[in-house]
């Protein structure tokens, strides 16, 4: 019990260590924007935490990083172009409304970062999901307006079904992450190592990420087989990894689910959540007026979870302890 | 099949697009209020629909009326808050001659009847230009829309009780707005700021 | 009396009743007027009624007359709206119509107007008018100004406003805010208020059975 107490605490931390890469990745293709906006959105994280706290007179836990952490984490969902307000709007809603009514990280019912996220994809769903080409960072000013041209994302392209091909170098470019997408959350290969670095320092939490990736594995493979006639080639294989790693996939796999306040605890569990996010993330790709409702997903499923938890879960429980008894007691009358 | 594809297509939008409860906030303070008693959900949800479903049917009948149809918003409205009232007075009446049943099951009716959730569902039929099928598919997912609600809103309300570390200013109501807002932003995904008006 | 169930005993920040047109309608200043002009006149006159010719009746029969009494409220008010104001009836929507509706009429005038005189009745429907309408007025004017950057119909430049707040979950965010900063208020003046405020919502898994309809058909049968 010691053990699992002293995992927790250090959560936020091991995983804000998770974030840098991604972080060096955003500014390699975005340039300094990129470090600005995560630095902006981190200090209104904190900010906000330390105004709530003092608002509502509680101690302050910045020292946890989870302020950072959900504030850095939001900047890197963005898109570079978003003007500096968005994160500073997003990260403040994560912390003031998602977080400080419900004490401390540990204690949130939600995802703060995935709360923030979906609130501003329905305020400024322009500014959310309008993402740069990548090859004109090198003209963007870090501060004042912005000269981005707009790209259309991996996720937006299959939505349109406008992706009915793709060449080795453009999946490539995909799994490095050179493309249109989320500021720190289009490399696919800086994702994976992510889910390496949790399966080594949070091997639980990685069930959570292969439930989820597994589902969407199936759904991907299923949905490309079925248009392409069931014909196996390799254009096959490269759209079945292309929409893999599209969207918020990666984000949520390595990210998004597995916050440990959010999740349970217990391996079947694990599996069965993973799995659930997975399902609600297929139909919400599908059927969502959002490019990508990924957090919304993530939303929903934290949202249905103590539903599972207290009807399913702790029914069997009682069931087991009341048969224990019985028994015990027809045992004690012999 | 047809019918039966679009009563359900109704029943669904209701309950997951744009769930009534939380997309629209029709009912929720009854979701609330029964979140704290969620033992006496189902008998309430069952009541729910039945009393939305009937409506939703006979006010769409009186609308195939050309002089009901060519009315304006408000006189239909009218209408339709007349023919639930008169469901629920007709109900309790058979119920209360019938069964003789105890106190609380008339308490019930009242509650089930008279709430925003069952007027809104004709309200809406009527907006949306609905067929009696889809009509009487919006009735139960009413009821299965405040269930849902209800259920989640409840399983929060057993996880927040049990929270020590809710600011003192926050326990209580406060912290139970709070939790059922964030569902409500769960809600929005499909269909995002496209809300009932 | 007015300051207990007006402020202590706010009905929608602590006793959690009409929520929906607070949190669904109350977007602007102009919304919130109009609906808190319905709401005190049909609460006042639903509770004078109840007190001076309902406290006989069964009470089945009198919970369907106040949403009778809400309706006389409602479209009266919607029919003028409706011709001289379609800015104003259209951004209400349906949630004009539901005020007739409203669970609030009911509950209050069950559990005071139907046992006081018509003067207390009178009293108890003012002050709930006023806890009720402050913060149907309160929410509109936060709404309006986060949510569309606007006060009174008139831009407040540069602000472009966060639409969220327009959606029921904005409006449910304000109403926590709002109960949170009530109950720090009434824990500074009131402390044993605010212990009354988190006593009024406790979990209770007790069954209902007398309440079912089941019930009710197998005590009939029991009975023969």
């Amino acid at each position: 019990m010691q053990k699992n107490k002293k995992k927790r605490d250090f959560f936020y931390r091991e995983m804000s260590l998770a974030l840098i890469p991604a972080v060096l990745m955003a500014v390699h293709l975005y340039g300094g924007r990129a470090i600005l906006l995560c630095l902006i959105s981190a200090v209104s994280a904190v900010a906000s935490e330390a105004a709530g706290c003092k608002i509502t007179k509680q101690r302050t836990h910045i020292s946890d990083l989870s302020s950072i952490y959900t504030g850095v984490l939001l900047a890197l969902m963005l898109p570079a172009s978003s003007p500096w307000w968005l994160a500073v709007i997003g990260s403040a809603f994560a912390v003031l409304i998602a977080k400080i009514p419900f004490g401390t990280a540990y204690s949130a019912p939600f995802s703060s970062a995935a709360a923030a996220f979906a609130f501003l994809s329905i305020c400024f769903s322009k500014e959310t999901f309008a993402y740069p080409v990548v090859e004109s960072s090198a003209a963007t000013k870090i501060i004042g307006s912005v000269d981005f041209v707009e790209g259309t994302s991996v996720a937006e392209s299959l939505l349109n079904n406008r992706l009915h091909g793709v060449t080795a170098v453009e999946l490539i470019n995909a799994f490095i992450g050179s493309v249109p997408g989320p500021m720190g959350m289009t490399s696919a290969v800086l994702l994976i190592g992510v889910l390496i670095y949790i399966l080594i320092r949070r091997p639980k939490s990685f069930v959570n990420s292969l439930s989820f990736l597994a589902v969407w594995f199936l759904f991907c493979a299923g949905s490309v087989f079925y248009d392409k006639g069931f014909e196996f080639s390799e254009n096959t294989v490269r759209m079945i990894l292309l929409r893999l790693f599209s969207g918020f996939a990666m984000c949520i796999a390595a990210f998004l689910i597995t916050e440990e306040p959010t999740s349970p605890k217990k391996i079947p569990q694990r599996i069965l959540y993973g799995a659930a996010a997975g399902v609600t993330y297929i139909i919400l790709r599908q059927f969502s007026v959002f490019e990508d409702a990924g957090c919304f997903a993530v939303l929903a499923v934290n949202a249905m979870w103590p539903v599972a938890a207290k009807y399913i879960f702790k029914n069997k429980k009682r069931k087991e302890k009341d048969i224990i008894e019985g028994q015990e007691a027809m045992t004690s009358e012999k | 099949m047809n019918v039966f594809f679009d009563m359900l297509s109704a029943a669904v939008y209701a309950i997951f697009v744009q769930n009534l409860v939380f997309s629209g906030g029709y009912g929720a303070s009854e979701a609330m209020r029964m979140a704290a008693r969620p033992k006496r959900l189902a008998s309430t949800a069952l009541m729910i629909v039945y009393f939305s479903t009937l409506t939703a049917v006979i006010c769409r009948t009186l609308d195939n009326y050309d002089y009901i149809a060519s009315q304006s918003q408000s006189i239909h409205f009218l209408i339709f808050t007349g023919a639930l009232t008169a469901v629920y007075f007709i109900t309790c009446a058979l119920t209360f001659l019938i069964l003789k049943p105890p106190k609380k099951l008339m308490t019930n009716f009242g509650i089930a009847a008279l709430n925003t959730l069952v007027l809104a569902i004709p309200l809406i039929n009527y907006r949306s230009s609905s067929t009696l099928w889809e009509s009487i598919g919006t009735g139960f997912g009413s009821g299965i829309a405040f269930v849902l609600a209800t259920l989640l809103i409840s399983a929060g309300f057993s996880k927040l009780s049990s929270n020590k570390k809710i600011p003192p200013m926050f326990r209580g109501t406060p912290v139970m707005f709070i939790y059922t807002a964030l569902l409500s932003l769960a809600f929005m995904g499909i269909s995002g700021s496209n809300a009932f008006a | 009396m007015i300051r207990l169930g007006g402020y202590l005993r706010n009905p929608v920040l602590v006793q959690v009743i009409g929520i929906c047109p607070v949190a669904a309608a109350a977007t602007s200043l102009a919304n919130s007027l109009v609906l808190s002009v319905v709401f005190s006149v049909s609460l006042i006159l639903c509770e004078i009624i109840a007190s001076l010719m309902l406290k006989k009746t069964a009470r089945w029969i009198r919970v369907g007359i106040y949403t009778i009494i809400g309706a006389a409220v409602v479209f009266p008010t919607m029919f003028l709206l409706e011709k001289y104001s379609t800015a104003v009836f259209s951004g209400l929507g349906i949630y004009l119509p539901l005020m007739a509706m409203s669970s609030f009429n009911g509950v209050h005038c069950e559990k005071y107007a139907v046992k006081h005189s018509v003067k207390e009745s009178f009293y108890d429907a003012v002050a709930s008018s006023i806890g009720y309408c402050g913060v149907l007025l309160i929410v509109g004017i936060i709404r309006e100004i986060a949510g569309a950057g606007k006060i009174a119909g008139f831009d407040i430049a540069p602000v472009k406003g966060l639409s969220g707040f327009l959606m029921p979950f904005g409006g449910m965010i304000v109403i926590g805010l709002l109960a949170a900063f009530h109950k720090q208020r009434v824990m500074k003046t009131k402390r044993s208020h605010a212990a009354d405020i988190e006593k009024r919502f406790v979990l209770d898994e007790s069954a209902d059975e007398e309440g079912t309809f089941t019930y009710a058909v197998k005590n009939r049968f029991k009975k023969k």
